[in-house]
């Protein structure tokens, strides 16, 4: 063997070493990947699975004007096999057929199908994946899929209607925006080359869902909590078949509460009756009765057909184109200014007012005022009312309709028409939707409140605000009386043909200073007495009135028809182990207002304590599971009362958390406080002070 | 008689050894293709034939001793440069590289055989100026008779053959008897110069005739997760299959990543993840160890072999079958780049598997025509 084979050889050999390294490196990462990293690898690989299934978006939220949860996207387990890992598919379908609801032959079936990954059981309740989850069976798997939750319960549910297993809206808001909230599910795209063209067995990329827009309401939950609550209220007081209350801001056109009844649940709304979901306020028309004597009046005045002074006569009864129509007092009101017209509800007075403006006239402001046409809330199967064509309209049904008969209207065509007239005469379009915000909280459509037409001058409303100001003052709607407000409204009552059931009503503004509220209170089918608007309705719409300006901090009028109540002292009530959204209501019921502490949605320490008499508006401060400061440790400096009322010194310590004690004294200044001012005391704790 | 007498020389392991990993492959090809169906999966069935076909070559060269090979090597240089300009011409582009040439109803892909067809020229020319080598003038010369190949690979935009091409000659140089001065000098000026185009590239902006994709995939080979859902995603699915396959595996035809479509090319270019998600580490290791065993017994043959063309005609099949199989692994574990290149007798394609049953044939040709030892 020569030098030159030796020396190839040898590089052989190296050549070799190079293909023993090699080789070693490779096993040795081999062992780190498939050893050593295994369950990293085996979790990832596990995941990405689950996330094939999971391309579903999840369903915008909707909120009410402040912030507040209407309708949420939670996620509940949806339950999966994967066929390929299950080897005992009869003791997995067994153990699955005592928990799931499902027959033991379909879960066979199903877990010992060709497929990769199957459905089992889709949103099914917490404790029952807990219990499939406890039962550990290899090849049953778990993925979390999108489920709507209406948290407030029944709360606003026409407003929001409800969602069908799919997640696709069935009804309300959740019908008619759809599209806003559903979002787009996930994607698999193919890898494409530069030219545009899908590579064989090229790369494919899951793109994740992209979740639905929220939508914010005018909504106000409290609004609404308190519109519901009085008309159930109302209706556990009268028999009737339903209500609706609608409380709208005239101003911009705001829907603060629509509450109907009957009400369903939408978290299980299959459970009621469908009737139950049919959104009375836009879905059902009624005869508006003298409800619709506002709106008689106004034309009268802006056509300068009628003065608020002219005289008029009613012997109880008018006759047009020979045919009685009765006042609905028999013996009638005599002599009467128009105001007094209004205020006593004169059905010959307002025929006279019709007769003087004319038909054509009466038409072009009704059509004006949007009744027979959709009023374009966006909530699905608005109705339009009915109107007699116009052609038809002779002297009979022109006086009939001047005071709300042969007309029918939605509660909420009559509601926005009034607030046109308490909005200086200016028809706006109701709003129900303030903004949509897309997942990232961007604003991506904002409604502005929008101005159908002008239908009558500011002159007239003003004056019309004057007039309905009589209705409750010293006419019909004496129960819509609130202390301290100038509130203008009118009842309406109108019988079924035939049977004895009244359509009872009443629609008031208030405060008439500044009208930030227009509340229609209607009851449908009434069959208790008594039956009248002004004694089933007018109650309603004070109840609801008074609590909403008190929420709304509305403030009361110098002019009104009463001086403002003395502030009222509550007791604290006991909201520890209460929910934040519990313990809020309660609160605000009472008119009191709070702090949280922490970040928790549970309470669990509360300040002052339950029972602690305190004024309206005192602030509770309420903790949470986690805050970081307890009711121990919640010290607040003490203030110098000395040389203060004991009316001031009260004032300021229910604003801090504290309590006085005064003693028998109760008038002259303070000189003595039991602590020094400057030192730390526990929040809620109680102060003697002297007085002289 | 004489074939008798061939056939008793001749070492077993090789074919048994290829014929287990060709088995082993077929398993993973219709594993990987099963949602075509178990029964008459094209995949398979397009395999088998290029096995066959392979097989019949095999054994109907081994009647010619691989010497007459020395009298074509001017012609196999020119067809090597007629099947390279062909693709060019007539090729079908896939993910930018053109590759494939239709022939009828099957593709082909030319650059496959023209590997072969390389050793086979570089084995007669190194062989012929061995002894001129040391010089400088000879190196020269050497890299001047490859350039043309090189520079018709680089105009196919198949980066993955190219290096092949290149460690071929690197490996037969060397072995050949190289002068290591020079050779280490052009190694490190190369490893050097593409080193500092890529440095000018990322830092300073210069252009460099790699495409985006070939950049992306060096990129991501650092760090896979700057693009999870583009370039860095195969190396992330392939890791996640090879991973989650574990000690044991998942089973044959039971691998999650693979038939829920996670993994891409997983019957081509990743078809060792296939391999690890499936069969686990331990069907990984024995995958290993047969080609370990394969290139030993291709090394023994190697300096046994009779003369210079054989030694160096195995060398060179021997330095194809490893770039191939460590590339291949390499990148479906994550330790080499991604470059689109199969794993030999186990990946899914004919030319391929055609291409390397010959090479075997060549191999065991000159095993049975070896020198009788004389120690």
């Amino acid at each position: 063997m020569n030098q030159s084979e030796l020396q190839i050889r040898k590089r052989i050999f190296y050549l070799f070493l190079i293909v023993v390294f090699i080789m070693c490196i490779t096993v040795f990462r081999l062992a780190w990947i498939q050893i050593y990293r295994s369950d990293f690898y085996q979790q990832l690989a596990l995941e990405q699975r689950l996330r094939k299934l999971k391309v579903e978006p999840q369903r915008g939220f909707i909120y009410d004007r402040t912030g507040e949860e209407l309708a949420i996207s939670g996620s509940a387990d949806t339950i999966v096999a994967l066929p390929p890992e299950i080897e005992d598919p009869e003791q997995v379908a067994a153990e699955l057929d005592s928990v799931l609801s499902v027959e033991y032959d379909e879960i066979y079936e199903l877990i010992t199908r060709r497929a990769y990954a199957v459905y089992l059981a889709r949103r099914v309740p917490s404790e029952k994946a807990e219990r499939v989850r406890e039962l550990d069976l290899t090849g049953i798997s778990f993925t979390e899929e999108s489920r709507r939750f209406y948290p407030k319960g029944s709360l606003a549910a026409h407003i929001l209607g409800f969602t069908g297993v799919d997640n696709q809206g069935l009804n309300g808001l959740e019908l008619t925006y759809d599209d806003m909230l559903r979002g787009t599910p996930g994607r698999i795209m193919v890898e494409k080359d530069a030219a545009g063209h899908e590579i064989p067995e090229g790369v494919e990329r899951y793109l994740d869902a992209n979740d639905g827009n929220d939508i914010h309401l005018t909504i106000d939950h409290v609004v609404q909590y308190i519109a519901e609550r009085e008309l159930e209220n109302a209706l556990q007081i009268n028999e009737a078949e339903g209500g609706t209350i609608l409380v709208m801001d005239p101003r911009d056109g705001s829907v603060l509460a629509l509450a109907n009844q009957p009400s369903y649940d939408p978290n299980n709304f299959a459970e009621y009756s469908p009737s139950s979901w049919r959104n009375a306020a836009v879905s059902d028309s009624y005869e508006p009765g003298s409800t619709f004597k506002i709106i008689t009046a106004s034309v009268g005045l802006e056509e300068g057909a009628v003065n608020v002074s002219d005289s008029f006569f009613c012997p109880g009864y008018i006759k047009v184109e020979g045919e009685k129509i009765n006042c609905w007092r028999s013996g009638g009101h005599g002599g009467q200014s128009f105001a007094e017209v209004v205020a006593n509800s004169c059905n010959p007075g307002f025929v006279q007012v019709g007769q003087r403006v004319g038909r054509d006239d009466f038409y072009r402001y009704t059509k004006g005022y949007g009744f027979g046409d959709a009023t374009r809330i966006n909530l699905p199967g608005e109705a339009r009312g009915q109107l007699y064509a116009q052609e038809e309209v002779g002297p009979v049904e022109l006086a009939t309709m001047s005071f709300g008969h042969g007309i029918s209207v939605t509660p909420i065509q009559l509601t926005t028409a009034v607030s046109a007239v308490a909005n200086n005469g200016v028809l706006l379009q109701p709003r129900l939707v303030d903004k949509i915000k897309d997942n990232e909280g961007e604003i991506i459509e904002k409604f502005e409140p929008q101005k159908v037409r002008q239908v009558v001058s500011e002159e007239t409303s003003q004056t019309m605000h004057d007039l309905l100001e009589g209705v409750v003052t010293e006419g019909s709607g004496e129960k819509a009386q609130i202390p301290g407000y100038r509130v203008g409204g009118k009842t309406g009552t109108a019988k079924h043909y035939g049977v004895d059931k009244y359509d009872s009503s009443f629609i008031g503004i208030m405060p008439l200073d500044d009208p930030q509220l227009v509340i229609l209170a209607a009851f449908k089918g009434v069959t208790s007495y008594p039956y009248y608007g002004s004694q089933v309705a007018a109650p309603v719409f004070n109840k609801v009135a008074k609590d909403v300006v008190r929420y709304l901090e509305i403030p009361p009028s110098e002019k009104g028809s009463q001086l403002a109540e003395d502030f009222e002292e509550v007791e604290i009530p006991d909201v520890e182990g209460l929910s934040l959204e519990e313990a809020d209501f309660k609160l605000r019921e009472l008119g009191l207002n709070f702090k949280i502490e922490g970040t928790g949605d549970e309470v669990v320490e509360q300040l002052p304590y339950a029972g602690a008499k305190v004024r309206e508006g005192t602030t509770v401060i309420l903790f949470t599971e986690d805050s970081r400061v307890s009711r121990s440790r919640y010290t607040l400096l003490m203030p110098d009362f000395v040389d203060m009322t004991l009316d001031e010194a009260e004032e300021l310590a229910s604003k801090l958390g504290l309590e006085l004690e005064s003693g028998a004294a109760e008038s002259g200044l303070i000189v003595e406080q039991s602590f020094e001012p400057g030192v730390r005391v526990e929040a809620g704790a109680t102060i003697e002070v002297k007085l002289q | 008689m004489r074939s008798r007498s061939l056939i008793r020389e001749l070492d077993y392991s090789i074919p048994i050894i290829t014929l287990a990993l060709v088995i082993i492959g077929l398993l993973m090809v219709a594993s990987a293709t099963q949602t075509n169906g178990f029964t008459n999966n094209p995949f398979v069935i397009r395999q088998l034939i290029a096995l066959i076909l392979g097989v019949i070559f095999l054994i109907l060269s081994l009647g010619f001793d691989y010497r007459v090979l020395k009298e074509y090597s001017e012609v196999i240089y020119l067809l090597n440069i007629i099947l390279l300009v062909v693709v060019i011409i007539f090729g079908i582009e896939f993910s930018g590289t053109r590759r494939w040439v239709r022939l009828g109803p099957i593709n082909l892909q030319p650059a496959e055989l023209v590997k072969l067809g390389l050793i086979i020229c570089l084995a007669d020319f190194f062989a012929k100026h061995k002894k001129e080598l040391v010089k400088i003038k000879q190196c020269f010369i050497s890299c001047l008779y490859i350039m043309p190949i090189l520079i018709l690979g680089l105009a196919q935009n198949d980066l993955g053959t190219n290096l092949v091409f290149i460690f071929i000659f690197a490996g037969m140089f060397y072995a050949a008897g190289a002068n290591l001065k020079y050779y280490f000098t052009v190694v490190i000026t190369a490893v050097l110069g593409i080193g500092g185009m890529l440095f000018a590239h990322f830092q300073l902006g210069m252009s460099i005739p790699l495409k985006e994709y070939q950049l992306m995939r060096l990129i991501v080979f650092w760090d896979p997760t700057i693009d999870p859902l583009g370039y860095g995603y195969n190396i992330i699915q392939s890791k996640i299959a090879v991973g989650s396959g574990g000690l044991l595996g998942k089973g044959l035809f039971q691998g999650t990543q693979t038939n829920l479509g996670f993994l891409p090319e997983k019957h081509t270019d990743f078809i060792f993840s296939v391999l690890g998600e499936e069969l686990g580490f331990l069907g990984a290791v024995v995958v290993l160890v047969l080609f370990f065993l394969l290139l030993w017994r291709i090394f023994k043959v190697a300096l046994e072999a009779e003369d210079d063309f054989g030694q160096l005609l195995t060398i060179g099949i021997l330095v194809m079958l490893l770039f191939h199989v460590f590339e291949n692994v390499g990148m479906a574990i994550g330790i080499m780049p991604i470059t689109g290149i199969p794993l030999p007798f186990i990946s899914y394609g004919g030319s391929s598997l055609l291409t390397n049953i010959l090479a075997i044939g060549l191999v065991v040709n000159v095993n049975v025509r070896r020198k009788k030892l004389k120690f």
